[in-house]
């Protein structure tokens, strides 16, 4: 019983619910946050996992590429850059957004469903580190409770779980010495959240986290050593070790990358002296069983040396690559050959006046970035751009 | 051979002959038609005005299957723009009236058609006031409840 209207006489017609919710569910995603204040009832309409469930279901046809940039500067926040005009060979990225909370800003998780999750740091002595998981169309920020490291370092992976359709950030805290301490929290927008300390005596100190991602309900992430990768199963918040195939490096070194690739866990590695690309893939979990693909580098990336290094696989299924934090690439796995597409990353234009600062060291620390893509595909209709993929 | 007819009344008494076909894109119509043949239809939560709106609209979508193979009386790209065309000349509270009737017959292209009027009217609002003026919602917040909805979303910019 919520949108009343006056008629031309002196009646109302009154519009019942189930209404309310279609018509609210036609709204663009970008908008609907402005309207929650509306009234309770199109709070709750709009907060209602029915109304999510169905823009994700719709997005989920028409996935739109977002890049996230980290600035390793103090002061400076995340820019995302939306990808326009996807499917030509020359994309654009263009400024979307600055994501301005804390003073430094951490990445070490990949998007999922569309989240984007970092670290925020407040305080310059490090202290206290917040994390964030932060829905790029809608805007909307959901905050965890601060995370009390004394001055260790603060990794933050996103996970889902598919069967309870549940998001959960794994929380892992290391510094030198010490046994790394790991921490889940749900995320909820609604109900209280809080971090609850996880048994995982079963993995030994490791260096440090790299390349966390999330497929099928499990995040899988490196920096282990001795050739292990983790697997944080977000369901039942237990931590177990992969072996990683005994030739390859994806689990140890930065240069290599873990992906998605076709729903299963993929890692590439680049070997720059024989100039070849090397894919792996866990055919089977429990069996630990990899296979693994090999593949030249395409004529185009000839004189990018070692400075190469892989961004995970995109919804169109091609690989996306950064060249010295100057170019980025995305080369088609299946051909097995580099057709190219490069993404130019645009200056920022919009509002010039209130963007001046931000202007001036992006184009200092990072003038012209050059991102390429595969000449491939891209059916959806990108039109209207309602679930970003954000990639950092 | 001569189309069959049936008449449709609205709230004030007033009598609608229409081609059964035409009026058989309402779910609820083409269930009365075979339970009540030859029986006049009383509409009774529906003016004139709008039960005429709704009866135009039917018109126009009506699929002649007399003439043999695809005869629909327009193309998808003209019924498209006239559809747009249709709900752009209605004013906001015939427009509701228009969903209602849409709901109440239960005819799902029309449906569609004034949802999408609606959704945009909303979403050409700049902020939830207008959205409250032009709709006529009470605002059942307190200031403290807005302003905790505000803080949540403040950060991107």
């Amino acid at each position: 019983m919520e949108l009343l209207v006056a008629d031309a006489g002196n009646s109302t017609t009154t519009i019942p619910v189930d209404l309310v919710v279609e018509i609210i569910s036609l709204l663009p995603a970008k908008s609907i946050i402005r309207f929650q204040s509306v009234s309770k009832q199109w709070f709750s309409i709009i907060r209602s996992k029915d109304l999510v469930d169905t823009f994700l279901a719709r997005s989920n046809t028409r996935p739109h590429l977002l890049l996230a940039l980290e600035l390793f500067s103090p002061g400076k926040p995340p820019l995302f850059f939306s990808v326009i005009n996807e499917k030509t060979s020359t994309a654009i990225a263009r400024h979307d957004m600055t994501h301005s909370t804390g003073i430094y800003y951490h990445f070490s998780s990949r998007p999922v469903n569309g989240f984007v999750c970092f670290t925020g740091i407040f305080s310059s002595m490090a202290v206290s580190n917040t994390i964030i998981v932060f829905n790029p169309i809608t805007r909307q920020t959901v905050i965890l409770p601060d995370v009390r490291n004394n001055g260790r370092k603060v990794c933050e992976l996103l996970g889902y779980d598919p069967v309870e359709d549940q998001y959960k950030v794994l929380c892992v805290m290391m510094c030198l010495s010490d046994q790394r301490e790991h921490y889940v929290c749900t995320v909820s927008s609604t109900q209280k959240q809080e971090w609850r300390k996880i048994d995982s005596t079963t993995v030994d100190n490791y260096p440090c986290v790299f390349q966390g991602i999330c497929i099928n309900g499990a995040i899988y992430y490196g920096g282990v050593g001795e050739s292990n990768i983790v697997r944080f199963d977000v369901r039942s918040e237990r931590i177990r070790l992969i072996k990683a195939p005994e030739a390859s490096d994806i689990s140890r070194t930065w240069y290599s990358t873990l992906v998605n690739y076709n729903g299963r866990l993929g890692g590439v590695e680049f070997d720059y002296y024989i100039q070849e690309i090397k894919l792996w893939i866990l055919e089977d979990v429990e069996k630990q069983e990899w296979s693994s693909a090999t593949f030249k580098y395409p004529y185009e990336w000839k004189g990018f040396g070692c400075h190469l290094e892989s961004n995970g696989v995109i919804h169109t299924g091609e690989l996306m690559h950064m060249y010295s934090a100057m170019i980025r690439q995305f080369h088609k796995e299946e051909t097995r050959q580099g057709q190219m597409r490069f993404v130019m990353m645009e200056e920022i234009q919009q509002n010039p006046k209130t963007l001046f600062c931000r202007r001036f060291y992006f184009i200092c620390w990072k003038t012209k970035k050059w991102l390429s893509f595969a000449k491939e595909q891209c059916n959806a209709d990108h039109e209207e751009p309602m679930n970003m993929r954000a990639y950092v | 051979m001569s189309k069959k007819m049936i008449v449709l009344k609205s709230s004030e008494g007033v009598s609608f002959v229409v081609e059964e076909a035409v009026a058989r894109q309402s779910k609820i119509i083409s269930f009365l038609v075979e339970e009540f043949p030859d029986r006049e239809l009383p509409l009774t939560n529906m003016t004139s005005e709008i039960l005429r709106k709704t009866i135009e609209y039917c018109k126009k979508h009506v699929v002649e299957d007399d003439g043999g193979g695809d005869s629909s009386s327009s193309s998808s790209g003209d019924l498209k723009e006239w559809d747009v065309k249709f709900v752009a000349e209605i004013d906001q509270p015939r427009l509701m009236d228009l969903l209602m009737a849409a709901n109440y017959l239960d005819i799902p292209s029309l449906l569609d058609v004034t949802c999408q009027k609606v959704a945009d009217t909303i979403a050409a609002c700049n902020d939830e006031k207008e959205i409250r003026a032009t709709f006529n919602i009470e605002n059942d917040f307190t200031e403290e409840e807005v302003e905790a909805i505000r803080m949540e979303n403040q950060y991107p910019i």
